[in-house]
């Protein structure tokens, strides 16, 4: 055994994790616009969009992401899209977990009465008012249990974009087993560096639920 | 038309449908400057409808609405109507207060926060400025001591007084109350027509819609009956609960108020 070569190999790992999560960071938030975009394009007048957005979704329901993320890194190219291994990576995700995460909001808007906005509109509140003060900070606690499941799933599948040789944490480990032998070590060591973040996340944002819906529970 | 004769909101010949079904049908009521009037029939009779109206929550289908001699939603032009900016139609609403049968309070802003929502967003008060109206208005209702609770803290009738300090708060010209008590249990009833009460006692112009009887006999100058969309008539509460011109109205009357012998035994 040679527990020490995880640890002698830290720095390739600390970068590969640093990739990991900023990655995780930028996918979650184009994952969320690209939420924003499907719920706004489902409301719009144009039939089109929104049959458009419908074949999106489904198409998207039924590819597994790793055959999505052949399609964006090596067909795309072939259609004038070339973009570089990263940029592949954080549309593949972006492109699969938008959908997911629309559905989160969508439910959690719609948690929320008309009479509330009602309320608002008597006030004299604009539609825009009624979105930022009233909708919306409501429905972030509403919906951050469902996000941040999403969220941790998309972490995980990070690992994926190791096949298209974005230098993440998986990929690193790859680099590092193969460099000193010591399969079991290194990605035990590994697995449980994923384990401990995605539950303080987990964690983190389950204070973070009791902060946004403490309302409604104070009797 | 000299200004005492410019009725606080005019409905004129008001119409509603929902797809078929005719909602409201030529309704027509004037509501004078410090007065109060109730709304009263049976349910599905069009009385929320024309709160929602009246407020252009829900435009009519045709008729008119005037808020002291100003149309809502439209302007007369010589061509025809021209519609109102969304931000007019917003001016205009926000000079009706509402109350809500689902008291409609925001949840996750505590009282005072909902009653300074308006002040601050809408009319562009300081926090603190909007604070101390906050503090006003609420304690007109009673509750001075519960600025800084949130509403899941408070009864149904603390909530529904709240809801009507938020709608006082924007000094409207006149409150509309669609059943405020029906959500109620009924030992919260009295707190919210209190109020209520002494809202009318100040001659604040107001049309209520109520299942309350009594309420509308002590509080009202005149009650409005409504049945199948359509006013059926208009009187002082002494002229309609003592001999009301029309059939359907008695009726009404006759089956509200023997319920209410029946409660009495």
């Amino acid at each position: 055994m040679d527990w020490l070569a995880p640890f002698q190999n830290m720095p390739a790992l600390l970068g590969g994790l640093v990739t990991t999560i900023w990655i995780t960071i930028a996918a979650t938030i184009c994952s969320l616009c690209g939420a924003m975009l499907i719920i706004l394009a489902d409301q719009a007048r144009l039939r089109w969009l929104r049959q458009l957005v419908r074949v999106y979704i489904e198409a998207i329901l039924g590819i597994p992401i790793l055959v999505l993320l052949y399609i964006v890194y090596f067909v795309l190219p072939d259609l004038g899209v070339k973009l570089g291994e990263i940029p592949s990576g954080v549309l593949t995700l972006t492109l699969y977990y938008s959908p997911y995460m629309a559905e989160v909001l969508r439910g959690a808007l719609g948690s929320i009465t008309t009479g509330q906005r009602d309320a608002g509109r008597m006030i004299g509140l604009s539609d825009f008012d009624i979105l930022r003060r009233i909708t919306v900070p409501q429905s972030i606690g509403i919906a951050l249990p469902g996000l941040t499941g999403l969220m941790i799933g998309l972490a995980k599948d990070t690992a994926i974009l190791s096949v298209i040789s974005v230098q993440e944490f998986t990929y690193e480990t790859k680099l590092v087993v193969s460099r000193t032998y010591a399969p079991f070590e290194v990605w035990t060591v590994v697995a449980a560096t994923y384990w401990v973040l995605l539950t303080c996340l987990e964690q983190l944002t389950r204070l973070g639920e009791y902060r946004l819906n403490r309302f409604r529970e104070m009797r | 038309m000299n200004e005492a004769t410019i009725p606080a909101i005019r409905t004129a010949n008001v119409t509603k449908r929902f797809d078929a079904l005719r909602v409201l049908d030529d309704v027509s009521l004037d509501v004078q400057e410090g007065e109060v009037v109730c709304v009263i029939g049976p349910s599905g009779s069009g009385k929320s409808t024309l709160l929602r109206v009246m407020s252009w929550l829900s435009p009519p289908d045709g008729g008119r609405i005037e808020l002291r001699g100003e149309r809502i939603g439209f302007r007369d032009a010589p061509g025809g109507d021209q519609p109102r900016s969304s931000a007019e139609v917003r001016r205009q609403r926000s000079r009706i207060g509402m109350v809500f049968q689902s008291l409609n309070l925001w949840p996750h802003m505590t009282v005072a926060g909902n009653v300074m929502e308006g002040l601050v967003s809408v009319r562009g008060m300081t926090k603190i400025e909007a604070r101390e109206q906050a503090q006003k208005h609420l304690s007109r209702v009673g509750l001075s001591d519960k600025l800084d609770v949130f509403p899941a803290q408070i009864s149904g009738g603390q909530q529904q007084r709240v809801a009507i300090a938020r709608a006082l708060a924007m000094e409207p010209e006149i409150l509309l109350f669609d059943e405020p008590t029906s959500s109620l249990d009924p030992e919260l009833v009295d707190e919210v027509l209190e109020v209520m009460t002494e809202l009318a006692r100040q001659r604040t112009t107001m049309v209520v819609v109520t299942h309350e009887m009594s309420f509308a006999a002590q509080a009202a100058d005149r009650i409005a009956f409504m049945d199948q969309g359509r006013l059926v008539e208009v009187a002082p509460p002494a002229v309609l609960f003592r001999e009301p011109a029309e059939d359907r109205t008695r009726q009404f009357l006759e089956r509200a108020l023997t319920r209410y012998r029946l409660l009495l035994g």
